[in-house]
């Protein structure tokens, strides 16, 4: 049975509005890709989140389904989510689709 | 050389070409000495003030000249620089009896953008928005904090990782036309330059500002974009953040204006039937960037922030409106 690890972004980012696509991708490097090369399933829990730019977005979530394309909805959900948050997730998923093509 | 540059009494963000264009006359050949003369001032809108400051930067800064400001503290519009901190940022110490901190809600003072910024983008955003939406209550207060959040932190973005410079930040709120104004402008190597020292493959050897920066406004073509494609994880940057940025200006009747180089866009949205302008020439080089954004008060609130920014996405091509992910199943909650 797989292990699941629970990455809570608000621990790592000292503002509930996020922004920085750098910091985004340094997060997604050192946090989450280390989690899922290992094999674990991964929750990224967005409680305390309450808004984030489309640069930020992309850097963290678009680049993550690029790179796991099937990992949506089996290894790697999302929880905790606002409607404008599920928005943004939303719209990576949409672009890495489009990355895709 | 000097030269003697006396600017006019207003510039409201549609006059920032004609600010530029005034300005470029120290640029001339030869002159190495400026008397920059604002002692007519009585009202400069925030795109003005920082297109001011940084060019008064390059000059002092990158380029040697020697600037004097010529200018009144007490009048009206010497008063109103004052408490925007404009003074402050030209190097010019005013003595004031006034109190500080009389902003009611309206205004930020002006702040200075560089890669060393104390505090990054998410959090000076934060800072300024719900500064100005404090007067504000419910649904359209958060809503508009959120956009407000949203468009400053794509600009600050914008100006520490393309500019290889340091800009100017400022903010306002105008009650008498219900107008949330924001700009900054940069001393950097400009749209144009950013192209050329990423190697995108969007440059093009010899191709005018007004092409390049068609391209910084077209969605996924940002002078970074190819650095995603080319090699993985080196680069976030879809190129999203401007046309979006524009998009939301659109949406809530505001302006979008981006100056850099010989190149301009200005989008009054606020005009019925204006729709988005390809860029045109600017008739002067302007070194930076400089970008200014408003929208409307009254126009935010009516729709959540989310269902604003979906709409544009669908609008830009960047999602489809049948896309679907499952969110009843557990994955998206």
């Amino acid at each position: 049975m797989n292990t699941t690890t629970t990455i809570r972004l608000r621990d790592h980012f000292t503002t509930s509005f996020l922004a920085d696509g750098n910091a985004a991708m340094d997060f997604r490097r050192s946090h989450v890709e280390p989690v899922m090369a290992r094999g674990d399933d991964v929750i990224i829990d967005l409680a305390g989140v309450d808004n984030m730019t489309d640069s930020f977005s992309n850097a963290c979530f678009t680049q993550l389904f690029v790179d796991h394309p099937n990992a949506f909805g089996t290894r790697l959900k999302f929880k905790a989510c606002t409607p404008l948050i599920r928005s943004f997730v939303i719209s990576a998923l949409s672009m890495s689709e489009r990355d895709k093509k | 050389m000097s030269v003697t540059i006396e600017l006019n009494a207003r510039y409201e963000a549609k006059k920032a070409g004609a600010l530029i264009r005034t300005l470029a006359m120290g640029d001339a050949k030869g002159v190495t000495a400026i008397i920059l003369d604002i002692r007519k001032m009585t009202f400069y809108q925030p795109l003005a003030l920082c297109i001011i400051l940084a060019t008064v930067q390059r000059w002092r800064e990158k380029e040697g000249k020697k600037v004097e400001i010529k200018y009144y503290s007490k009048t009206n519009g010497g008063s109103y620089a004052e408490r925007m901190d404009f003074f402050k940022h030209l190097g010019i110490q005013v003595d004031t009896d006034r109190a500080r901190h009389d902003s009611k809600n309206n205004f930020i003072t002006i702040r200075h953008i560089t890669f060393k910024t104390e505090k990054h983008e998410a959090e000076l955003s934060r800072e300024i928005s719900s500064c100005l939406v404090q007067d504000m209550g419910g649904q359209q207060a958060t809503d508009t904090m959120y956009l407000l959040e949203y468009l400053l932190g794509e600009i600050i973005k914008n100006c520490i990782q393309h500019s290889c410079g340091s800009g100017f930040l400022h903010a306002q709120y105008f009650p008498s036309d219900g107008m949330f104004v924001m700009a900054i402008a940069d001393d950097g190597i400009g749209v144009s330059g950013s192209y050329r020292r990423c190697d995108s493959p969007r440059y093009k050897v010899g191709a005018s500002d007004t092409y390049m920066l068609g391209e910084a406004l077209t969605v996924e073509s940002s002078s970074t974009t190819h650095r995603r494609q080319a090699s993985g994880l080196s680069s976030p940057n879809y190129g999203v953040g401007l046309p979006m940025c524009r998009a939301l200006t659109e949406d809530s009747m505001g302006h979008f204006a981006i100056y850099s180089g010989d190149a301009y866009v200005f989008d009054n949205f606020g005009k019925t039937g204006t729709v988005s302008m390809a860029p045109n020439k600017l008739g002067a080089q302007y070194g930076g960037v400089a970008v200014g954004l408003g929208f409307t008060r009254s126009a935010v609130g009516q729709t959540s922030f989310y269902q604003i920014l979906n709409e544009i996405r669908f609008k830009l091509g960047l999602q489809k409106r049948d896309f679907s992910v499952g969110t009843g199943k557990g994955f998206l909650s």
